[in-house]
């Protein structure tokens, strides 16, 4: 399926159908490790191909592919279940460090694009390669799906190997934790999300909300996984950087219409009373209003 | 007296033919090819310099004057796979002491066979010289079909041959094994030597078996896992035979890569990884507070 996914599609396990674009725009043959030298030339085709791909499925799904094809947010609700199943409480952060948190995810981004401009331009050590990549926690924990722990594995190559797998096993373990205490915990950094969110205003989709119709009761900000506040605060534009387009908001709104997936100025998917009281009566074990 | 002399002289005739046999020793001369720079062209293409050297590697090249005939082939298994492998003849450039050809390619992920040749005849001994390297290749575009190709000329098809099994599926790494074989006219030759020289200097002799194949492990080279992972270290393997009174002396350019996975240490990583959750578990558990919602 290509190597610009738009989701967590790991190229490191082997039998993946398709990767994620992160790896591509890292990488020498398709991304920025590319000599200024080389850039007005037939190479950058394929970089600029590549691109393309992913921005329209970036445009055409938009952060659906965060919410419902992710393969590591889908790990990440697996373990949240696991979670609520043993009745561990999920752990929440306050607002101002949850508001200081939401640059890391385009830091992380920035840093993934320099460091290989640097590696084809600077001078710096090719073992810097695929930056990113080498401390995903995705890289660790989704080849175990196809038997494979070999990346827990610490290189001692040389020193630049040494210190890059560590950080990843030390990244992927605190991650890993992270995932177990907090809902998607790790979506809160994902430089995919920070990319995908970049274009999200060319995107078809869009989150909106009828401010005339909430009654402020807090459903959505209640259920949101990765606790945008302004789904309740805001009048209408609800559609944040940090949104995963999950519609766990959406389907927790008791008034109708008040909360709408849009697609080209159409409601898709909207909030819904019946299908509330539908959802209260079936965890109440009667399958009819 | 007289007729003792001549029986003698009859006596040691064949161990003076033996005497005469060729010897090859690592001190001999013998053609073996370098690698350049890989050129990403503008228009797509990648152009790989190779120079093709003659005398004793590393380093110490003579001038090919006594050369004839030189000759240099390139070609994929890409084209028609599975089936004949086609060659390219490129044209060749003297450049003092050494001979430049420069190879330009298009292809996508394709094995490439390099191989050049020569002769030589000295004291009325004729010496067939050749060089082989192989080598992956990650391209961009097809090539399309290529009008010039043919197949090698026939007295390089009759050749001593150094193969490697299996042939490497990535690229050639140190720290894996390798076996190499000698094949001459399609027959593998037992119990024959083959030299292997390093840039770094270092010679090793291998002595193949009864099935002509010998297994050669690379060691670790703590200076080529110090540079990058595409980093390689040029190896020649030399081996040689004698046939219908022509010597053939061939050389085998390995690019031998630092090994990817052998400095793995699994259990360092999964003490790492044990450690760093319960040290992040206990930090959550005891800081952890139940937090309202709260509004601006």
């Amino acid at each position: 399926m290509g190597h610009f996914l738009p989701c967590f599609a790991c190229p490191y396990v082997g039998t993946c159908a398709g990767n994620c674009y992160l790896m591509a725009l890292q990488g020498s043959q398709w991304g920025v490790q590319i000599p200024f030298a080389e850039i007005v030339s037939v190479w950058t085709l394929g970089i600029a191909g590549m691109f393309v791909g992913f921005l329209l499925l970036a445009i055409i799904f938009s952060k659906l592919w965060c919410g419902w094809i992710c393969p590591f947010g889908t790990l990440q609700d697996w373990i949240s279940s696991i979670r609520k199943k043993l009745g561990i409480r999920e752990s929440r952060f306050s607002w101002s460090t949850r508001d200081n948190l939401k640059s890391v995810k385009y830091i992380i981004l920035a840093i993934l694009i320099i460091v290989p401009v640097f590696i084809a331009n600077g001078g710096l050590h090719p073992d810097f390669k695929l930056p990113f990549c080498q401390i995903c926690p995705a890289k660790l924990l989704m080849p175990l799906f196809s038997g494979t722990p070999k990346y827990f594995a610490i290189d001692t190559t040389n020193p630049i190997t040494t210190v890059m797998t560590a950080a990843s096993i030390v990244v992927t373990a605190g991650v890993l934790i992270g995932m177990i205490f907090k809902e998607r915990f790790f979506c809160l950094f994902c430089p995919l999300l920070a990319l995908i969110s970049i274009f999200q205003r060319i995107g078809l989709l869009r989150l909106k909300k009828r401010p005339d119709a909430c009654t402020g009761c807090r459903n959505c900000h209640g259920v949101c996984p990765v606790d945008i506040r302004q789904v309740h605060l805001q009048k209408e534009n609800v559609f944040t950087q940090d949104c995963i387009l999950c519609l766990k908001c959406v389907e927790a709104c008791p008034q109708d219409g008040t909360l709408s997936l849009r697609l080209l100025n159409k409601d898709i998917f909207s909030s819904s009373k019946k299908y509330i009281w539908r959802q209260i009566l079936r965890k109440c074990g009667k399958e009819k209003l | 007296m007289l007729l003792k002399l001549i029986m003698i002289c009859i006596a040691f005739f064949p161990f003076a033919q033996t005497a005469q046999v060729y010897a090859f020793s690592p001190r001999d001369n013998c053609l073996w090819i370098e690698y350049g720079v890989r050129v990403r062209e503008k228009d797509g293409t990648l152009t790989l310099p190779l120079e093709i050297k003659y005398g004793v590697f590393p380093g110490k090249e003579q001038g090919a004057r006594d050369l004839r005939d030189l000759r240099v082939f390139y070609g994929s298994d890409g084209e028609d796979p599975g089936k004949r492998v086609y060659y390219h003849e490129v044209s060749v450039e003297e450049a003092g002491r050494v001979y430049r050809a420069r190879i330009r390619l298009s292809d996508r992920v394709n094995r490439f066979t390099v191989r050049a040749q020569a002769r030589r005849d000295e004291y009325g001994v004729t010496y067939r010289y050749c060089a082989k390297t192989s080598f992956l290749l990650f391209g961009r575009f097809s090539s399309g079909k290529n009008k010039s190709r043919g197949i090698l000329p026939n007295e390089v098809a009759r050749r001593l041959e150094i193969t490697l099994t299996p042939e490497f599926h990535y690229w050639p790494e140190v720290g894996n094994p390798v076996t190499i074989a000698s094949v001459f006219d399609n027959s593998p030759r037992p119990y024959n030597t083959i030299y292997l020289f390093d840039e770094n200097g270092v010679s090793v002799e291998l002595h193949a078996d009864k099935t002509g194949s010998c297994r050669y492990l690379p060691p670790e080279d703590a200076k080529l896992n110090r540079k990058g992972e595409p980093a390689f270290k040029q190896t020649v393997m030399v081996a040689q035979e004698e046939s219908g009174g022509i010597k053939y002396i061939s050389s085998y350019t390995l690019l031998l890569h630092r090994s990817r996975f052998k400095n793995y240490r699994l259990f360092p990583g999964v003490v790492v990884f044990l450690g760093t959750a319960v040290g992040v578990s206990f930090l959550i558990m005891s800081r952890r507070k139940r937090f309202d919602l709260e509004y601006q």
